[in-house]
Order: C-alpha cells, then sequence, then structure tokens
C-alpha cells in the first residue's frame, strides 16, 4: 500500500494534478455553500461554458499567430461574465435564470465555431472540454495556491457576513452590511476558481466541484457552519479519491472525480434519510 | 423623541410611481401600522425607510438612532425555509453590525442572542436547524433576530402571513409586549388590520399618495378606514 | 442586456474574421484539375504535375484531419475534379460515402491504402502490455487498418507512382512531363530511404520512444525499429491515462532513453511530462500527416520534412 503511494506520488505530473486539484476542490466547496443555497447554482455551468467559449478564441488566436496564453484572454473575460451574470440576476430573479442559459448556450457555441473555423476539434479544444490532468503547469500551480489563500481568508474573516447575506440578504442590506461587494467578491472568486479547475476537471464537468459537495453535506448538516466544513472536507477527499480512481482503472481524471462526487451524495443523501426517520421512532 | 421621519416621500422604478408626497414620523414607543391594499406600496415604503431601494425625492431622518441600529423582519423567502442553519446562527446573525471591525462574535453578542431567545420562549430551540421548526416558531427566530439588531426600532414586514389563527394571536401579542414593556417602536406592514388595531397606536394609509396618518380611533371615523376594517367597529 | 448584445456580436465579429474560408476553385480551362485531401498526397501530385495542372489540397493546413466534415463546397470541388486522391481510411470514411453518391465514371480515384500493403491497426498498446487487463479482444469486427502509409518511403515511391499513372491517363498531352517528374521525385525519395537505412543500421538504439499518437507504423516497420508510444496508432483518444504516462517514465527509466519524440501539430503536454520527469531530451518525428500552415507557406515537402526526421532519428537513437 505505502509502495503504492509512493510511486503514485514519485510523479511530477500527478503531484501538481493532486495540488491543483484539491485547492480548487477545496475553492469551489466553499464558494459552492453560498451559490447553491441563493439558489445560484447555475453560475457554475454559465461562467464554464463562457471560460469554454474565451479559452477557444484564445486558441484561435494564437494559431492566427497572436502569441497569448489562452488563460490570459480567458480568466479576465469569465471575471466580466461573472458580473454581468451577477448584475442580471440582481434585477431580476426570473430573468436570471434565462439570462444564464442564454450566456452559456451562446458561449458554448462560439466555442464550437471558432474551434472548428481555426484549430478543428483537436486535442487541445477536447482537453479543455472534458479536462486533462497533463495540462497543470508550474505557473498552475501557484495560481491556484494564491487563489485558495484568498478564499480561506474571505471565508474565515467574512464568514459571519457571508452567512448573513447568503441566509437573508434583504436583512443583511437593511442593517447595514454591503451585501453587493460580497457577491460580486464570491463571484469574482467563482469566475478564477472555474478557470484555473477547468483545465483538468473539463468545462462540462468543473460546476459539480461547485455543487454536489454544498449538496452532499446538506443532507445530513443542519447547521450552516458544520456545512461548509463538510463540504470543504468531501470536495478534497472526493477529489482525491477520483484522481486514484483514475490511475488505477486508467478513466478520465474529471469525470472520475464527478462519479466519485455522485457516489458519496447517494451515501448521505442515504444516511441523511435514515437519521430522520430514526429520529422520528 | 422622534425617530424616524419621512417628509414628502416619492419612489419610483421601472418607471412607475410607487410612493408619491407620503408624509409620517414615528416616535419613540409608538406603534406604527401602514395599510393598504395589494399594490399601494406599502412594501416600498419599508424598503425605502430600511435604504433598500432609492428615492426620487423626499426625505428620511433618523434621529437617536443608526441604520444599523434598526431591527428588520422581512418576509419569509423560499431559500430561507430550507436552510441549514442552527437557530442560534439565525438569531446571532443579527448582531452583525454590532461587533465592528471583529471579524467574530464575541462574549457580548452571544449572550444577547441567547437573552433574546428567551425574552421570546423560544431557548430550547437553540440548536435546532431552522428549516426543521413550524412557520411561528421560524417568525419567532427571525423576530429574536431583529431584535439583537436593536434596542428601539423594529420594522415588521407582515409577520402573519401564512400562519395560523392561534400563532397569529401569540405573535401579536409577543409584538405587543415588546413595544409595550420594552418600549421598542414598532412599524409595521400588514393585511390584517383588525388583529393589530388594539396594538397600534397610530395608523398609515398609503395608496400610492398617502390617505390617511393618524390615530387608530380617528382612522375608523373615515371612509377608507371603515372600508378597511369590514364596516362600522367598536374601537 | 446591451452589455451581452455588445459582447455577443464583437465574439462574432471576431469569429466571422478568422473563419475565412481560403482555397477558390479555379475555372475550368485544358489544364486537369487535381483534388488531394491531405499533405502527403497533395505534394506527391505536386512533385508531379508541377504547374502543368490545377492542383487544391481540400483540407487547410493545420487543421484538425480527423474530425474533418467536408463542406459543400468541397464535395463541388471533388465533383468538378478529374483527379482524386484520397487515402482510404479511418480519417477519409467521409469519402466513401460522398463518392457513393456522385457520377465518377470519368474521374480518376486514388486510393491510397490500395497501392500498397495494408497493416492492421496494433490495438494493444505496447506500453502497456503488462497492464492488460485481460483486454485482449479477438476482432469480432471488421480490421482496422493503420492509415499512415506514406510514412515508408518505400510506399511513397508506389503512391507517387500511382498518382503518375492517373494523371497521366487523364491529361495524355503531359504525359512525359508527368513521367520525368514522377522519376525524379521517386529518385529522391529513394535516396532518402537509403540515407535512413544508414542511420538506422548505425544507430545505437533501435527503439523509438514517442510521446504522443503513434502514426509510424510503416516507417518503423520498414527500417525494422522497435517502439513504445502513449497511444497505439493515430489514436482518437485525447488523453492517454495517467497510467499509461507512468509505464512510459518507468520504461524510459529503466532503460536509459535519452530521447523522446513528439509528432507535429501537438501541444506537447505528455512528451513534456515525460522529459521533465526523466531528463529525456523532446525532438521532433513528424509524420506529415498535416503541418502548420507556416511551414507549408514557406514550401515544406514530403521530402523535406522527412529529412529533418534523418537528422532527429541520428540526433534521438545515439
Amino acid at each position: 500500500m505505502l509502495d503504492f503511494f509512493q510511486e503514485f506520488f514519485s510523479y511530477t505530473f500527478i503531484v501538481r494534478a493532486v495540488i491543483v486539484g484539491s485547492l480548487v476542490a477545496l475553492c469551489a466547496a466553499l464558494l459552492g455553500v453560498s451559490l447553491v443555497l441563493k439558489r445560484f447554482s447555475m453560475i457554475g455551468d454559465g461562467l464554464s461554458h463562457v471560460g469554454f467559449g474565451t479559452i477557444t478564441l484564445g486558441i484561435g488566436l494564437n494559431a492566427l499567430g497572436l502569441n497569448l496564453a489562452p488563460l490570459s484572454v480567458s480568466l479576465p473575460l469569465v471575471i466580466i461574465a461573472a458580473f454581468l451574470l451577477l448584475r442580471i440576476s440582481e434585477n431580476s430573479k426570473i430573468k436570471g435564470d434565462a439570462a444564464i442559459a442564454l450566456i452559456s448556450g451562446s458561449s458554448l457555441a462560439i466555442g464550437v465555431i471558432i474551434a472548428a473555423k481555426t484549430t478543428g476539434m483537436n486535442t487541445d479544444v477536447c482537453n479543455y472540454m472534458f479536462g486533462s490532468i497533463l495540462a497543470m503547469k508550474k505557473d498552475d500551480v501557484y495560481l491556484s495556491i494564491a487563489l485558495s489563500v484568498v478564499v480561506l481568508i474571505l471565508f474565515i474573516l467574512f464568514y459571519h457576513k457571508i452567512f448573513a447575506v447568503t441566509f437573508d440578504e434583504a436583512f443583511a442590506r437593511a442593517t447595514g452590511t454591503k451585501a453587493g461587494i460580497y457577491n460580486m467578491l464570491v463571484a469574482l472568486l467563482t469566475a478564477v476558481t472555474i478557470v484555473i479547475g477547468m483545465r483538468m476537471m473539463g468545462a462540462l464537468l468543473i460546476s459539480s466541484l461547485i455543487i454536489f459537495p454544498a449538496l452532499t453535506a446538506m443532507r445530513v448538516c443542519k447547521s450552516f457552519r458544520p456545512v461548509t466544513i463538510l463540504s470543504a472536507i468531501l470536495s478534497v477527499t472526493c477529489f482525491f479519491t477520483g484522481m486514484l480512481l483514475s490511475f488505477l482503472y486508467s478513466t478520465p481524471a474529471g469525470a472520475s472525480v464527478v462519479v466519485v462526487n455522485l457516489i458519496v451524495f447517494c451515501l448521505f443523501s442515504l444516511l441523511g434519510k435514515i437519521r430522520k426517520s430514526g429520529a422520528t421512532i | 423623541m422622534t425617530l424616524l421621519t419621512c417628509d414628502k416621500l416619492s419612489v419610483s422604478y421601472n418607471r412607475i410611481t410607487a410612493l408619491k408626497n407620503v408624509s409620517f414620523h414615528v416616535d419613540d414607543g409608538d406603534y406604527l401600522c401602514i395599510v393598504g391594499e395589494n399594490g399601494s406600496g406599502k412594501s416600498t415604503l419599508i424598503k425605502a425607510i430600511l435604504q433598500l431601494i432609492g428615492t426620487e425625492s423626499g426625505t428620511i431622518t433618523l434621529n437617536g438612532i443608526r441604520q444599523t441600529e434598526i431591527g428588520y423582519l422581512p418576509q419569509q423567502t423560499v431559500v430561507q425555509k430550507d436552510f441549514p442553519a442552527s437557530v442560534f446562527e439565525v438569531v446571532l446573525s443579527g448582531c452583525l453590525n454590532r461587533k465592528g471591525r471583529n471579524p467574530f462574535y464575541g462574549k457580548a453578542e452571544k449572550a444577547l442572542a441567547l437573552e433574546k431567545l428567551a425574552e421570546l420562549g423560544i431557548a430550547t430551540l437553540k440548536n435546532k436547524s431552522y428549516r426543521d421548526l413550524s412557520g411561528g416558531q421560524q417568525q419567532r427566530v427571525l423576530l429574536a433576530r431583529a431584535l439583537c439588531a436593536t434596542r428601539k426600532l423594529i420594522v415588521l414586514d407582515e409577520p402573519v402571513t401564512g400562519l395560523d389563527p392561534l400563532v397569529t394571536t401569540e405573535l401579536y401579542a409577543t409584538i405587543k409586549e415588546l413595544n409595550g414593556k420594552q418600549g421598542i417602536a414598532v412599524i409595521m406592514v400588514s393585511h390584517d388590520i383588525q388583529g393589530v388595531l388594539e396594538s397600534a397606536n397610530k395608523i398609515l394609509h398609503v395608496n400610492v399618495e398617502p390617505v390617511f396618518f393618524g390615530s387608530p380611533s380617528d382612522y375608523l371615523n373615515t371612509s377608507v378606514g371603515q372600508r378597511m376594517t369590514g364596516g362600522t367597529t367598536h374601537a | 442586456m446591451k452589455k451581452i448584445a455588445f459582447i455577443l456580436s464583437l465574439l462574432c465579429m471576431i469569429t466571422a474574421f478568422t473563419g475565412c474560408t481560403t482555397s477558390t476553385t479555379s475555372a475550368k480551362s485544358d489544364r486537369i484539375s487535381v483534388v488531394a485531401t491531405i499533405f502527403p498526397q497533395y505534394d506527391f501530385a505536386r512533385a508531379v504535375v508541377g504547374n502543368k495542372a490545377d492542383l487544391t489540397m481540400l483540407i487547410p493546413p493545420g487543421s484538425e484531419i480527423h474530425s474533418y466534415e467536408p463542406s459543400p463546397s468541397d464535395i463541388i470541388k471533388i465533383q468538378n475534379s478529374d483527379v482524386f486522391i484520397y487515402i482510404g481510411g479511418e480519417s477519409d470514411t467521409w469519402v466513401d460515402k460522398i463518392l457513393s453518391a456522385m457520377d465518377i465514371k470519368n474521374k480518376k480515384i486514388v486510393k491510397m491504402m490500395d497501392c500498397v500493403t495494408a497493416v492492421e491497426e496494433a490495438t494493444v498498446n505496447n506500453a502497456n502490455d503488462e497492464h492488460e487487463d485481460g483486454e485482449t479482444h479477438e476482432d469480432e469486427e471488421e480490421p482496422e487498418y493503420d492509415e499512415h502509409v506514406w510514412t515508408s518511403p518505400k510506399n511513397a515511391v508506389k503512391i507517387v507512382s500511382a498518382i503518375k499513372d492517373a494523371v497521366s491517363s487523364v491529361d495524355t498531352k503531359n504525359a512525359k512531363i508527368y513521367e520525368s517528374n514522377a522519376t525524379d521525385y521517386r529518385t529522391k525519395i529513394t535516396e532518402l530511404d537509403t540515407s535512413i537505412q544508414a542511420i538506422v543500421s548505425k544507430a545505437k538504439t533501435k527503439t523509438l520512444v514517442v510521446g504522443d499518437r503513434f502514426p509510424f507504423r510503416y516507417f518503423a516497420d520498414e527500417f525494422g525499429l522497435s517502439y513504445k508510444a502513449a497511444f497505439a496508432g493515430c489514436s482518437k483518444e485525447t488523453e492517454a491515462s495517467a497510467a499509461t504516462i507512468a509505464e512510459l517514465i518507468n520504461y524510459i527509466k529503466q532503460n536509459n532513453v535519452k530521447t523522446v519524440y513528439s509528432i507535429e501539430l501537438s501541444n506537447q503536454n505528455i512528451a513534456k511530462t515525460l522529459s521533465e520527469q526523466t531528463g529525456a531530451k523532446i525532438l521532433l518525428l513528424h509524420s506529415c500527416h498535416n503541418l502548420a500552415k507556416s511551414d507549408f507557406d514557406s514550401g515544406a515537402t514530403y521530402v523535406s520534412l522527412m529529412r529533418t526526421n534523418a537528422l532527429n532519428l541520428e540526433k534521438g537513437l545515439n
């Protein structure tokens, strides 16, 4: 057993993938708690599709000769999209859902066209859709560490504000909290998390990292702090397990992580139901 | 002492005028009930007072009380009914703007929350999950939260919507007690004029424009007042 | 909403600009029209016809070949061509569909797979020999043939001859010129072949380690090289499993491999990972299947690309 882990961690590319992935999973889970509870889960989906569209734009521009790291094209655009989505949803809750779907679908479609017309649906494009563990470079490690530090600080120092704004934004605003700023912050950090995590998990799957851990934790926990902590623990654990399984059984890494999350969700749902029925007996 | 003065307040959004030229004031220990038909601008007025929306013209003046010291009991959202939070966490969040720059709640805040829970008779629910409570219990929790934020004024937006008659009566009694014994001023938006007629000492009837502002007895003598209370009643 | 509309239209405009199509069809003259799908056959045809015929390459250089879908204008080009050259393998099954719907009586069609002896694609990845999860499927389906037949210079010679025959039969006027061009090119390719054979026989190691797809089956077979690659053949897979990569890393370390090859137009993720872990150098092995626009524009040919391969082979196998 120990030998296996020694071998597993002897490969640089695996260590990098595990570090970046775990940190992304951690951030996604924490941010996800707030997003899911505000019924804003779809922002993850919307932003990841915008991410895909912007990355193909970056690749396309590269193919035309402009030497740009696709990330540098994608990150600012996705952040802008995050602010836009937030703005839209603030103005009307019903429109919010449809607006996300609009932006989501359009970005994906535009991305596919750009890809088809420039480089074709090649390896790079497929990797961005479905993820690739080899895509992590040294810079990604630093970037993900920086991101996690910021998210963790946010969650520790502003935990109570985040709770108040998530539970009851109207009350928070009425008593003087600048809810708008916190919402922007969460949206911004979500955008960064998605752009970093998308390269490993894939644009189509990264939003699951945001949604699943929070939902799972809510099956069994009754108060906010346990939900937050459990969500973070579950996310990182499921990620690591998924990576391990993908290594052992040669399954795609991103999808394996999501499947593990799914299994854990079902387990916890069952647990939650048993607990409830146990309490009434 | 006058806590809150509204002077010729006008509010509009989406190019619709929601309120026009509304004036009234709330003193220490007042119990103001804001009434009107659906769409008359009652909720808009509350939101304006709490600075949740902007105003077009007119002024809202607070005296002896800060923005952060108003307790608010908003209408419950779907999100909240299913929210995983303990009762204590919810009530404690009312202290959010009391703790200043400190990112954590101190002993004082926690003690205050416990005190408010006890006052409203729900101390035993402290560690229960909010989503497992009944409608009436949830409202009490939110009321406790509002009390944590203020010592002088609470604003309640249709607090008894969806509650059964017995629970409604109990809640009104509790609010009356807070108003009477602790001298906390109350501004309540309500459809249920009958229920509050006893406790209120001021009525504000709006229909985009102000229709009436004064004492309940005077209100009952107006035609609109009589219509709202379903014919002539005995004060 | 205005902001979204603005950003969307901006994206649309960018798409429109990048999506400009390239080739134009030439008017019908007394020059014959030759259409080749991708670079190898285009290059061979170019060497044979020179400027005596109208030659078109269907798929733009640098475009992804394996997922190519022909546009209506492509189909028209094929329809109007006198000679049409394609591979006849996995990546252009769309050709058969189009041809079956077309009147091809007066067309000369060269199917490269028919010009040579084709070999079945390896279904087992050499690198994964020890890791077989009991997956040895007996071929219940149609056997898949490796389509990269031109990578062997001896095959290339055969294909050049076939193309020469085809264009000569349609354009009898220029047959002599075609014959002489073809002979020239065949000679060049044969010289190349000999030099590579010499390099391989002198080489210290006779194993190619390729951190990429592996379109070099015919090349390796002709020169007697064995190989280890991240994918069996030119797989449709986009990502090698972590286990495969680990295997390759171990192999490289155990056998003291100094060079890892990657193919053209690759993002080199796998090769870089292998190189980083083991210190092996990355060299290019160009399969001539597709090439970057810049290479195409600067006049690269099969022979020139293969000469670079020869150099890299010499560096890497010693």
